[in-house]
Formats: structure tokens, sequence, C-alpha cells
């Protein structure tokens, strides 16, 4: 998983790679923990658990949790993190992570009003870009313009090889 | 990744955002309680607001706190016997004796339309008096009086209404 570098073991040009890995690594941590402590802090509140820094979101977060959608936001907070910390299924959690990620960006850099509601936003989309650019790879097929007719041989690999 | 090293990966990827998080709802946050509570204030209705100030001005006869907590710092009053800034109805309210036992209200109606609250109440501010069949009209922007009228009719000792003045 990790390169040699990130093990210690090379030097010269692999060192480059080595240290986009770890800042790669850095986000990925950063983020999961993030995610992680603040999607148990619904349940466990670690810390104070405010509704929003401003009318609109305190709206938002609140018709999130009366229609129980944010139960699911919270859910999805704790399994992606849980996921980037044991750098298990990350680009699964990526894909999980970004509405959230997106909402949480909206949010703080439209209808908040405060220069560290912005740094918010930028943070965590900076976070969650920087994890996906570093699993790119995983992501390519997806911008295939054109592809095969629907069929079966995907759900087939799933079951014959579902967690490679 | 190394267990170790993915161990204390993970170590440092909890503690980092969760240090963030402490600091920034500690008192000194961006955070902080007192953010927060400008927050929820401002997610006030208007009848909130009025009915906020009501009580902690008037029930609770704290009326310095309640013109600070609901009251704009630029609020415009337009009570003629005040300069008209949020100073001068906290020096105007500061002057009045409040231990004993008045000014004492009464709220008759209370009609909200959009952001005017219009409060029809019956004041009694010296002991033994009458006192004043009054409406204050209130317009609040973000959880704060931003504008404030009042008109005060003195109850007459002698009246030919039968039907009383509320």
């Amino acid at each position: 998983m990790a390169t040699a570098a990130f093990d210690g073991k090379k030097a010269g040009p692999a060192r480059r790679a080595g240290t986009f890995t770890i800042i790669i690594y850095a986000a990925q941590f950063f983020f999961g923990g993030w995610f992680l402590a603040h999607g148990l802090n619904y349940w466990l509140e670690f810390f104070p658990q405010p509704h929003g820094s401003s009318p609109i979101s305190r709206e938002l977060i609140m018709a999130l949790i009366h229609s129980g959608l944010f139960d699911i936001v919270k859910g999805v907070e704790v399994l992606t993190g849980i996921l980037l910390l044991l750098d298990l299924f990350v680009p699964l959690a990526i894909v999980l992570a970004v509405p959230v990620a997106l909402s949480i960006a909206h949010l703080n850099m439209v209808e908040n009003d405060d220069l560290f509601s912005r740094v918010t936003a930028i943070v965590i989309m900076a976070l969650i870009a920087l994890i996906a650019i570093g699993r790119l790879s995983r992501f390519l097929p997806m911008l295939a313009m054109r592809v095969e007719a629907p069929s079966l041989d995907g759900l087939r690999a799933f079951f014959s090889r579902p967690f490679r | 990744m190394r267990p170790l090293t993915h161990a204390l990966a993970i170590i440092a990827g909890i503690a980092a955002p969760v240090a963030v998080t402490f600091w920034t709802t500690s008192a000194a946050g961006p955070r902080s309680k007192a953010h927060y509570a400008a927050v929820e204030q401002r997610v006030l209705t208007t009848r909130e607001v009025i009915e906020g100030f009501e009580k902690m001005g008037i029930d609770e006869r704290k009326p310095k706190e309640a013109i600070l907590t609901y009251f704009s710092p630029d609020v415009i009053d337009h009570d003629p016997t005040v300069k008209g800034d949020r100073q001068s109805i906290i020096d105007y309210l500061d002057k009045r004796d409040w231990s004993s036992g008045v000014p004492r209200r009464t709220v008759r109606n209370i009609v909200v339309e959009g952001d005017l609250g219009v409060v029809h109440h019956h004041i009694i501010r010296k002991p033994g008096e009458k006192g004043i069949a009054a409406v204050d009209i209130f317009r609040v922007k973000d959880g704060k009086v931003v504008e404030h009228w009042d008109v005060l009719q003195p109850i007459p000792e002698n009246s030919i209404n039968r039907n009383g003045m509320f």
C-alpha cells in the first residue's frame, strides 16, 4: 500500500513520490478523524453541538434533524471516517464523503458570513480533493465518455470477487 | 503502511481535528458559546424577541440587560422622552425605581405581522395610579429590535365609558 519512500527505504527521485504519499495520507487521516469525531459527536456530544452558525444553516440542520436525514448524514460521516482511518475502501469512502463535504462547504462558504467558516469550507474541499487525487487512478474509469452496453458482467465479477 | 505507523496515524488523525474542535469551541475560539448564543438570537421570531424583551425587562426587572440583549446597538427610538439611541433608553430606564413593585405591566394583546410587533398593554408606573393604556410598536431584524414607537394614553380618573379602556 505505502511507497518504499514512505517506509523510509529509498532516497532520491522516489522521495518526491513519498512526500506526495505522506501529504495524501495526512489529509486522509485528518479528514477521517474529523468525520469520525464529528459524526460520533452527534450522538455522544464530546463537545458543544450547536445547530449551525447562521440562521439559514440552523434552519437546514433543524430540518435535517426533524426529517431524520441528519442521522443518515452523521452515519455516513462515521462510516467514511472509519474507512479512511483504517485505509480501507478509500475510493468508496471518498464517494460517500463528497456530498457531505460539499454540503458542509456550501453552508460555510455561502450561508455563514465569517472568516472561520470560509476557511473551513476551503479546508474541507481541499482535503477531499487531495485524497481523491491520491487515488485518482481508481476514478479514471468513470471518465469514459462512451462505455459498453449494459450487461451482467459487473454483477458476476462483484459476486465472484467482491472485495479485492 | 507499517502497523505501528498506521496506528500512530490513526491516533494523530483523530487527535488533530478533535484538538482543533476543542479550541474552536472554547471561549477564545471562533465557535464559542457566545458565538452560538448570537446565532440563536438571530433566528428568534419577532414575537419571541418582543416577549423575551418584555419578560426580561419588566417581569424579571432587568431593563438594562433586556435592552442590551434585545435592542440593536443602532436602534432608532421615537419616544419623545429619550434622545432616541440605545444608551438614552438605558439611561431613561435606569432612573426609575424598580424596587417598589412598579412599573407593573399587564399585556392585553400582542399582534405580529412580519418584522413588526405591536404590544397593547396596561402600565402602572406609580403605586396607586390608574396607569396608562400603552401601545408599543417594535420593528425587529435578525433577532434585535431596530426601531421602536410608543403611544401612551393616561387612564382618566373619571370616564363616561362603561367598558373601561381594556
